[in-house]
Parts: C-alpha cells; sequence; structure tokens
C-alpha cells in the first residue's frame, strides 16, 4: 500500500537521529562546548584590616555600576528619562547629567557607564524598572572606615582591588585570597547563566590584618600632628608612636595626608609615607649614638668639664660649628642637656672613626629597619673609608648622615629597652576569614646596640633633657618623666645648607618603665628659633599628655605625682602664737606639725608663713619661753607693734591681737582682707583694731599649679 | 473497504435513538488516547524546559507561562473527549458553512492580524489569540471529504469532481499561504492524498503535481535568497558540521544536531537542556531537539513511535473500518495531518528537511494548534466508535 511509503519517514528520523548521536556527535558535542561552556571569576572577598582592639580599619562593601545598553530596540525616549531620574533621586547628580552622558557617548556603543558605584537602594529601584537595557554590575569596593586614619599605613587599593602602598601592598598576597571559578552556561547571545549543579571552586576569602594600631593613640597623634604643623607653620611632618619593648608601632602618621577611600584626588607626596621613606638630616637626636659611644669605650667622664668658647662657635678643620647660644663651661650630662654642638664633637673626636660608625651601625642607622612596610629607605650611613676629615666632628652632631623617622624612633626605642633594639612591626597576626591563626609575629629583638651599664649610666641624663634646664623644656608633662632629645638640624639642599631647618624630638615615657617611644618629626618650621624643643616639643607633649590619660598605668601613676605635688594648704603665720593656741589652729587645719625645744611660745616656724605645703609637708615649730624678745625690746611699755593679719582667719588674727593687748573689732566673717589701724605701726595696747573678714575662695585653698 | 451507509439521523447523535441498537455503542480508541495523553505529557515538560527565555522577553515567568499551556493542553483534551461524543455526521453537514468561516478568519487575519516575527498568523478575539490556519485544515479537509463522498459516482470525471474539489483546496490554501508558505504547502499535500484516496483520478493528481513541482522549480530558479536556502539545505543534510552558515536556516540547524548530540541515548535530564538557550523558538519550532537532548535517542524515538502508532491506529484501524466513504476519509485526513506535522517537525529539528515553522501536535507550545489537534483525535475517537469489523463481531 502507499501507506507503507508514509512509514519511512519515520524510519527515516530515526536513521538521522542515530547518525547525529553517534556518528556526527563527538564534534557536534566539542562545538557545544565551545559555544556553552565558559568559566567566570567569581571575586575573593579582600581580607579585613583591625587594629589592635579589633576595630575594622579597611574592609570591603558592595557597589553596584550601573550603565545601559542604548542600542536595546525596545528602548523608548521615556524610559531613557525614567531611569536617569531614578538615578538622579539616588545620586545627587542631576538627571539631565546622565542624559548626557547617554548623548555624549560614542554612537555604537552598547555600554555606557552612568554610574561606577550607586549604593543598594538605587540598585534595586533601578532593577525595579524591568528595563532590558539597564546593566547592572555587582562589584566590591575597599572601605576605610576612619577616612584618614592611618592612611600611610593602611595604603590603598586600585580600581581592580590591587594594594598599591602600605599594608595593602606588603600584605596584599595575604589579603587577597584567592578567585573562586564557576562553570556557566552561555546563550546564543552571549549572555550567561549559572546552573544548578555546576561545576564551582569556591572564592578562598583573604586573610585579615590584625595590626598593632592603636585606633586612639594614632587618631591623637595624626590630630596633635596637623595642629602642631598648623601652628608652627611647617610644610609636613611625620609622627611615631612604638612600644620599645615588643617593636610594636602603635601609631604612624604624616601630614600633610589624603583619604584612601579616594587616593587619587590628592597628589602623589600627600600619600607618601615619610616616616620610612623620609631621608633626613637627623640633628642632635643623634647625640645618642655619639654619647653611647663616648661612655662605653670610656673616653668621657661623667665630671668632665668642657669648655666652650664665648661667641659659641670653633672652627674645625676649617669649618665653623656653632652652639645655639654661648654656654660657657659644661659638664658631660649638661653637654647633653644642653645639645652643646661644640663639645659633643669635642668627644666624638676622641673616638676612632670606625668604632664611631660602628656604634651608629649598632643603632640602626643605614640599614633598614625591615619594619612591614613597603618603600622603605635605608637611610645613608658613609662608611668610613668615604669619610672626609670633618665627617666625624659632624655626624656627631646628626650632619653628614641620613636616617628616616623610623629609623631614630627605632634607636631610642632601643636605648629606652635596656639595648636592647626591637624590629618595629605593624602586623601582629593574621587570620582567615574563619578567625583561625594563620600567622603569628614573632617580637624579633635585632640586636644589643650596647651594654646595659652604658645605657643605665646614660639614661638620667637624657631625662635631664626634659627639664626646665635642658633643650625640651616644652616637651614636659606634669607627673611624667620623660627621657628624650631635641634635634634640629639645616636642611641641605642642592649641596649647600639652607635657612631652612629640619626640627624633631623624640621622648620615651614613662620614663621608669618605657611603654611608648614618640618621635615627631617637622619640616622647615616658619618660627623663630625653629629649633626642635620649642616646635616638636609642646606637640610631643600634648601628644603623650593625652596618650598618658588613655593608658590606665600611666594616669594613675600621674595622679599619685600629682597628689604629691599638689599644695594641700599655706602654712599659717604661728610666730608669737602660744603652744597651745598654736596646736589648735594646726589640728583645726589638719596640718601636721613637729615641735622643738621647750617654752610656751613659738618664736620659729619652718617653713615661712604663707609657703605652699604639700600633705607630707611638716611644719616645724621652735619653742621658747619668751616671746620675738628682739620686737618688744625696741617698744616702748604698753605699746604693741600691729602684727599684718591679712589673710589670717579671724580666730587667728584675734589670738594674735589679743596677746599683743588689743582689743580687736570684726566686720564680716571668714579670711581677713583689710585691717586698721595699718600694720607695722605701734600702738597702745588695751587700743581697738578693726579687722575686716570675707570669705576665702576655694581655688587659693587648693591652688591649682598653673600650666604654662 | 466499507462503504455502508449509517443512519444519518440526528438523534443518534444523542444515543436516544433505536437505531443504537444496530449500530451499538463501542468505546473509542483507547491506544489512540493514550499515544496523544504522552504526547501531552511530553509537551508540557519540554515547554516547561524550554520557555524560560521566551518568559524572559515578555516579562513573566516560565511557571506561569507553562501553567498556560498546561490549561490549553486541559481544553484540547477536553474538546478531543466532547467531540469524539459528537457524530461527525453532524460535522460533516456543517462542512461547507466551516470552509467558508474559514475563509472569513484568514482574510480578518490578514486585515487585522496580529504579526509575529513578521507574519500575521493569529487574531485576538476576546483577548484570546486564535489561528484559523489550524482551524481552516480540519475544515478543509472535512468538506473534501464529504465532496469526495458525494462525487463518488463520477470520481473519475474532471470537470464534475475534479475541479469542484480542487476550487476549495486552492482558495484555501491560497489564502493560508499568503502569510504561512509551509502550512499551505502541507495541507495541499494533504488534500491531494485525501483526493488520492477519495479514488480522483490518477492522471488528473500527477499532471497537478508536475505543474506544481516545476512551478517550485521556477520559483527557486527565480530568487537567489530560495537558492541559498536549498544550498544551505542539501549542506545539512549532507554535512552535518559544516559550519558554512550563509543563512540563520543553517545556524539553526546546526544547533538542533548539537542538541540532539548533547542528548546521546538518555538524555542529560529533564529540565537540563542547554540547547534552549541557542535554538530560536525551542518551545514550539525546535520542541523535538529539545526532547532528544533531554530525553536522549530512547525519548525522541519513543515520541517518533508514538505519532508511528498514531499512524497505524488512524489509518490501518480506523479509517479502514470506517462504517463509510467520509469517515475514512476524514479518518486519513486527519491522521495524516496530525502524523506529518509531527514528523515534519521531528525531520526539521534532527535536519532531515529544511527549516520550516511547524509545531509537532500536541507538544509544542501553543493554543490553536493543540485545541484543532485534539478536535481531530476526537472525530477519529467518533469515527472508531462506528468500527464496521468490531460491529461484524457483535452480530456474530
Amino acid at each position: 500500500m502507499a501507506f507503507g511509503l508514509v512509514l519511512l519517514i519515520p524510519v527515516a528520523i530515526g536513521l538521522q537521529l542515530f547518525r547525529v548521536n553517534f556518528v556526527e556527535g563527538d564534534e557536534l558535542r566539542n562545538l557545544w562546548n565551545e559555544q556553552a561552556i565558559d568559566y567566570i571569576s567569581i571575586p575573593a572577598q579582600r581580607g579585613n584590616i583591625y587594629d589592635q582592639d579589633g576595630s575594622l580599619l579597611a574592609t570591603n562593601s558592595v557597589v553596584y555600576k550601573a550603565a545601559i545598553d542604548p542600542k536595546v530596540e525596545e528602548l523608548t525616549n521615556s524610559q531613557v528619562v525614567q531611569i536617569c531620574d531614578t538615578l538622579a533621586k539616588y545620586t545627587g547628580k542631576s538627571s539631565r547629567h546622565y542624559q548626557n552622558k547617554i548623548k555624549q557617548a560614542p554612537n555604537r556603543s552598547r555600554y555606557v557607564v552612568l554610574n561606577e558605584s550607586i549604593d543598594t537602594e538605587a540598585h534595586e529601584a533601578l532593577r525595579q524598572l524591568k528595563i532590558r537595557a539597564v546593566i547592572l554590575e555587582e562589584e566590591y569596593k575597599r572601605n576605610y572606615n576612619f577616612g584618614t586614619l592611618a592612611a600611610h599605613t593602611l595604603g590603598f587599593v586600585n580600581h581592580d582591588l590591587d594594594g598599591m602602598t602600605g599594608l595593602e601592598k606588603e600584605y596584599d598576597n595575604q589579603l587577597r585570597g584567592e578567585d573562586g571559578v564557576q562553570q556557566v552556561r552561555r546563550d546564543r547571545n552571549g549572555n550567561i547563566y549559572a546552573y544548578l549543579g555546576a561545576p564551582r571552586k569556591q572564592p578562598q576569602q583573604g586573610h585579615s590584618l590584625h595590626t598593632t594600631i592603636d585606633s586612639h593613640i594614632q587618631a591623637i597623634l595624626e590630630e596633635e600632628l596637623k595642629a602642631g604643623i598648623d601652628k608652627t607653620r611647617s610644610t609636613s611632618g611625620s609622627a611615631i608612636v612604638m612600644d620599645p619593648q615588643t617593636g610594636a608601632i602603635k601609631a604612624m602618621a604624616n601630614y600633610p595626608t589624603f583619604n584612601p577611600n579616594n587616593p587619587a584626588s590628592l597628589n602623589s607626596t600627600n600619600r607618601r609615607n615619610f616616616a620610612i621613606s623620609d631621608m633626613i638630616e637627623p640633628g642632635s637626636t643623634f647625640k645618642l649614638v655619639t654619647s653611647i659611644a663616648a661612655v662605653e669605650q670610656d673616653k668621657v667622664q661623667f665630671d668632665e668639664q668642657f669648655e666652650t668658647p664665648e661667641d659659641g662657635k670653633t672652627l674645625i678643620h676649617g669649618q665653623w660649628m656653632r652652639d645655639h647660644e654661648p654656654m660657657g663651661t659644661l659638664s658631660f650630662p649638661e653637654v647633653i642637656q644642653k645639645s652643646s654642638n661644640v663639645a659633643t664633637a669635642q668627644i666624638a673626636m676622641r673616638l676612632s672613626k670606625d668604632a664611631f660608625y660602628q656604634y651608629a651601625r649598632n643603632l640602626g642607622f643605614g640599614t633598614p629597619t625591615n619594619i612591614d612596610l613597603p618603600n622603605e629607605e635605608s637611610g645613608r650611613l658613609p662608611k668610613p673609608y668615604e669619610w672626609s676629615q670633618v665627617t666625624l666632628p659632624w655626624m656627631s652632631i646628626g650632619y653628614e648622615v641620613q636616617a628616616t623617622p623610623i629609623q631614630i624612633a627605632q634607636a631610642y626605642a632601643a636605648f629606652a629597652n635596656e639595648g636592647t633594639m626591637m624590629r618595629p612591626y605593624l602586623v601582629e597576626k593574621i587570620t582567615s576569614g574563619q578567625g583561625e591563626v594563620i600567622e603569628k609575629t614573632n617580637k624579633v629583638p635585632v640586636r644589643k646596640i650596647a651594654k646595659e651599664s652604658t645605657i643605665n649610666k646614660l639614661y638620667p641624663i637624657f631625662k635631664d633633657v626634659v627639664s626646665d634646664s635642658g633643650t625640651a623644656e616644652y616637651a614636659q608633662v606634669d607627673g611624667l618623666s620623660i627621657v628624650g632629645k631635641t634635634g634640629t638640624a639645616q636642611k641641605y639642599i642642592d649641596g649647600r645648607y639652607r635657612n631652612e631647618y629640619r626640627s624633631s624630638f623624640v621622648g620615651v615615657f614613662p620614663a621608669d618603665d618605657p611603654k611608648y617611644v614618640c618621635l615627631i618629626v617637622l619640616d622647615d618650621p616658619d618660627t623663630y628659633p625653629p629649633y626642635g624643643g620649642i616646635t616638636a616639643g609642646p606637640i610631643f607633649r600634648e601628644t603623650a599628655n593625652r596618650i598618658a590619660g588613655l593608658d590606665n598605668e600611666i594616669e594613675k601613676h600621674i595622679l599619685q605625682q600629682e597628689q604629691n605635688d599638689e599644695v594641700w594648704a599655706f602654712a599659717p603665720d604661728l610666730k608669737g602664737l602660744t603652744k597651745k593656741d598654736a596646736k589648735a589652729l594646726l589640728q583645726e587645719q589638719q596640718l601636721p606639725y613637729k615641735l622643738q625645744g621647750n617654752g610656751n611660745w613659738i618664736t620659729e616656724q619652718q617653713p615661712e608663713s604663707g609657703t605652699e605645703l604639700t600633705p607630707t609637708d611638716e611644719i616645724t615649730l621652735s619653742l621658747s619661753n619668751t616671746i620675738a624678745e628682739a620686737e618688744i625690746q625696741e617698744l616702748p611699755d604698753g605699746y604693741s607693734l600691729i602684727p599684718d593679719v591679712g589673710g589670717m582667719s579671724m580666730r587667728k588674727a584675734m589670738v594674735l591681737l589679743n596677746n599683743r593687748g588689743f582689743e580687736t573689732k570684726i566686720i564680716g566673717s571668714g579670711t581677713i582682707y583689710r585691717q586698721f589701724p595699718r600694720p607695722g605701726d605701734m600702738m597702745k595696747q588695751g587700743r581697738t583694731v578693726i579687722i575686716r573678714g570675707k570669705a576665702k575662695p576655694l581655688e587659693s585653698l587648693t591652688a591649682n599649679k598653673s600650666t604654662e | 473497504m466499507l462503504y455502508t451507509t449509517p443512519n444519518k439521523n440526528i438523534s443518534s447523535i444523542l444515543g436516544t435513538s433505536t437505531d443504537d441498537i444496530d449500530t451499538p455503542k463501542q468505546g473509542s480508541d483507547r491506544i489512540l488516547l493514550v499515544s496523544v495523553i504522552l504526547l501531552m505529557i511530553f509537551g508540557v515538560l519540554a515547554v516547561y524546559s524550554s520557555i524560560a527565555f521566551f518568559a524572559e522577553a515578555k516579562h513573566t515567568t516560565a511557571g506561569s507561562l507553562v501553567v498556560g499551556h498546561a490549561v490549553k493542553v486541559g481544553i484540547a483534551f477536553l474538546a478531543m473527549l466532547i467531540v469524539s461524543k459528537i457524530d461527525y455526521h453532524l460535522l460533516a453537514r456543517f462542512s461547507r458553512l466551516g470552509v467558508v468561516l474559514s475563509w472569513i478568519l484568514l482574510i480578518a487575519v490578514m486585515l487585522f492580524g496580529n504579526e509575529v516575527f513578521g507574519a500575521k498568523r493569529s487574531l485576538s478575539i476576546g483577548g484570546v489569540s486564535f489561528q484559523p490556519a489550524s482551524f481552516a485544515i480540519p475544515a478543509l479537509l472535512i468538506h473534501i471529504s464529504v465532496l469526495l463522498e458525494q462525487k463518488q459516482e463520477y470520481i473519475k470525471d474532471f470537470k464534475r469532481a475534479f475541479l469542484p474539489i480542487m476550487f476549495w483546496v486552492v482558495i484555501t490554501c491560497g489564502l493560508i499561504g499568503i502569510e504561512d508558505f509551509s502550512t499551505a504547502a502541507l495541507l495541499f499535500s494533504l488534500s491531494l492524498l485525501v483526493m488520492f484516496v477519495g479514488r480522483i483520478s490518477m492522471m488528473q493528481l500527477s499532471t497537478l503535481i508536475l505543474i506544481g513541482v516545476m512551478g517550485a522549480g521556477v520559483l527557486i530558479w527565480q530568487s537567489p535568497e530560495r537558492q541559498s536556502r536549498i544550498d544551505q539545505y542539501v549542506d545539512q543534510v549532507v554535512e552535518i558540521n559544516s559550519t558554512k552558515f550563509n543563512i540563520e536556516e543553517g545556524y539553526q540547524a546546526q544547533q538542533a544536531h548539537i542538541a540532539i548530540a548533547q542528548g546521546e541515548l538518555f538524555g542529560v535530564g529533564m529540565g537540563k537542556s542547554t540547547q534552549r538557550n541557542f535554538l530560536p523558538a525551542p518551545y514550539n519550532d525546535f520542541i523535538f531537539a529539545i526532547i532528544a537532548e533531554e530525553y536522549g535517542l530512547f525519548g525522541s524515538g519513543l515520541v517518533i513511535l508514538i505519532f508511528t502508532v498514531i499512524l497505524f491506529r488512524g489509518i490501518a484501524k480506523i479509517a479502514k473500518n470506517a462504517p463509510d466513504i467520509m469517515g475514512m476519509l476524514i479518518a486519513v485526513g486527519c491522521t495524516l495531518t496530525i502524523v506529518l506535522y509531527g514528523f515534519i517537525n521531528a525531520g526539521v529539528a534532527s535536519g532531515l528537511l529544511p527549516v520550516t515553522g511547524l509545531p509537532m501536535p500536541f507538544v509544542s507550545y501553543g493554543g490553536t494548534n493543540i485545541l484543532f489537534a485534539g478536535i481531530m483525535v476526537g472525530i477519529l475517537m467518533n469515527i472508531s466508535k462506528y468500527d464496521s469489523s468490531k460491529k461484524a463481531v457483535f452480530y456474530a
């Protein structure tokens, strides 16, 4: 039958299916692999950076990129306006701004970026529009939660989230993590689709850094550095706070600074971490090397006297070296305390070049500190054979040598740490995304810089620098003992020393139990004089004061100290009183006292009346059986000298006046501020002295010590 | 073949006539029913898998579209059951009206139709999309069956038999062909087949076919576009992996091949097709490729087998045992329509035939075509009830 022919059709189809599957199948399946399979990377989240308390300094957030394909066929003008309006609503830019972007795009462009980063709300709003031309892409963005805080230390990342500077660069490999891969399917338009059960390699989240940075100290340091730079009109400045016992960097600041959230907005100078990459001539802070070398080599005695020239300058191998002022004759401790260049150079010249070089080397100059930050400079310490005749004396006061701020801080940290130099470091530990500790930083003692005995001998001398008679008078903090050194160096530009200065101060506190080394370096302060003690010193003072306020132990210590120093009361005038009256008076005021000699009358008192008393002070009273014989002898009978009762209490004045035989008339109460007749005159006994009193203000009782 | 005339009393349709005793009620064809149900299940699953892309373009979900599809399938199934209860002789009475109505609708489509992919094929009637071509096919086939029966006595006569029938065929196919050439060509072929079975002169038919082939040759020769399509077709049949696509159809054919090759023996699994992202209208023209990919050679072979079973039941059982010549012809027409649609769709997807846009009955996504496929099977089932061989058994 004819229908047999129709049966040929299914048979043919069956054969064709067989042919496609088994004869040509492999090649077709290869074709499928080519066109339908693709791999996309799943970006790994970059690790976080924490401060020492676990506050997030750097983390990631998701942002969305909004773009448009203006060539989508069904896209109408009103839809474009709708898209732009929606964007305008959430981004604060005008709708016209976005419309212009689309208009100005190249004619055939099918991908016009409208906004690089919109937030989740705007993203959702655009998605709700359901316009096919809108392209929304999700990306990670690096967020520095505290903006400029520790900007130079943290560094920043580029658009691809590669670390460019700072910790972001140094630890890029750990922070980066490993991108995952996902197999996806493609369609004919190149759109990709994830599908269930697709082979997938999960992204490995980046490790997190737990740094030694103390955000509070960092904030204080930055604030004070900025304030100090503004005040001294310096061009720039760097500061470091470091723990001398471990080498942990607590804070590191540079000014001017930048915001790592938007690193490109300022020029590259702002982004440079001068604290580790600026090579400066240290100036007098380098005298630490000279003094350690001289003391350890036994080239100087503490009681040795050094004559300095009257005009304050001396000629060394044809070059004038000056002190900032003529100083006369100085002992060795005074040389350091007053920072005499001439005397330091004298001492240095007793040392051999090699010995001096070795000590400079021991203190870490000329080699990088190997802090875990990129772009650290090693400074420059010329080798002895490179030296000229004048290099030794000049180097001894910190010229002809270049050091980075971190090197200076490290040297003083070693000095404070009984001679053990620690490697400065920023990252305490590295943890995985799940919080497992991957790596813990070992505290690395680099070397012993000198004998402990040498350090112990010198330490008190440097403590004296921060005193009323030292160069760092303005770096003093009440109740806080500080070891430190000022430094002022003329800047060497284009082969000549200019009238521009680098002023610095490095301090260690508390001196007895060193916890912080703080270095302040100012570039070209516009003050006269530009000395480090005057420019950098106060910055240190404010910083140290506030850091001490954060540190419970130091705070407690200071409070105790202050209590001891506090003026408890003023010594009353007790001369001429009877023993009984004096006792009553002192007991009333709760002042401790001591009696000397026998007798009923008080003839002497120690301390004198009106002196400030601290709680520990005792008043020593000398007794005798006669009252102020000298005074009485000169007076005629029946007459007495009118005493000065100003400032006394009524009760005491009455006792005093009655003793002299006067009557008293009291007007008002409290402390006496006026009396009549005037004191010093003679008056017949039995007459009346009028005393006026008023309440004593409280402050004058427990007077504050004035601040500078 | 039997040329008996069963009673044409309308009351018999309602089953109230005493004539029921003469033509006892028989069960309709179970195998046919099961085949259709199987195809529908395949269809719903494959549509669900492949419609996601289309859903996205229409701003809706694959789920809602496939539920809509399932509802249409359900309606078609219901229509099939209802039609199977209606005596086909009743339908035959309105056949002329049906064809005329289809003409009106076809003209309406040309005037008011919705344009889809550059062709006007559907009409919105009260929010429901309707394709008149799907309706025109059974209407025409039933009508020529009626005419053929009427003209049996002078069936070889050119003027009295051939021409009057060709009048209906040419106008209907012409109206369809303006918008949808492949459907028109298929309907024309089906009509000729039915006419052949209805004993129209072989000479007349052969001449017509000869003229048609020559005409087609001229058309192809005239148009470089058509030539390139032929070239592409030959290319794709000879060398499956050819990457020389000078036209879109070559790309489509290759993607369909890849889909089939991906499926291998047992397929990649339900709903896991990837080629749906590369094939145009995977839920319709290339649904067979999707089935081949997801269910493998077994699944696609089963679908071909089901259509072959329908072919056997329809021709060798229902048409052969039809009570009258008209029933036989209608059975032949309906069976061939469904089966050829299925085979052509499969042939296109497997690269045997040039790319056309014909759906696979009961399987492809769509409304009108499933509905009328269901109605055609309903007619078939109704004819199967009057199985003359079974009646004989009954009497025995």
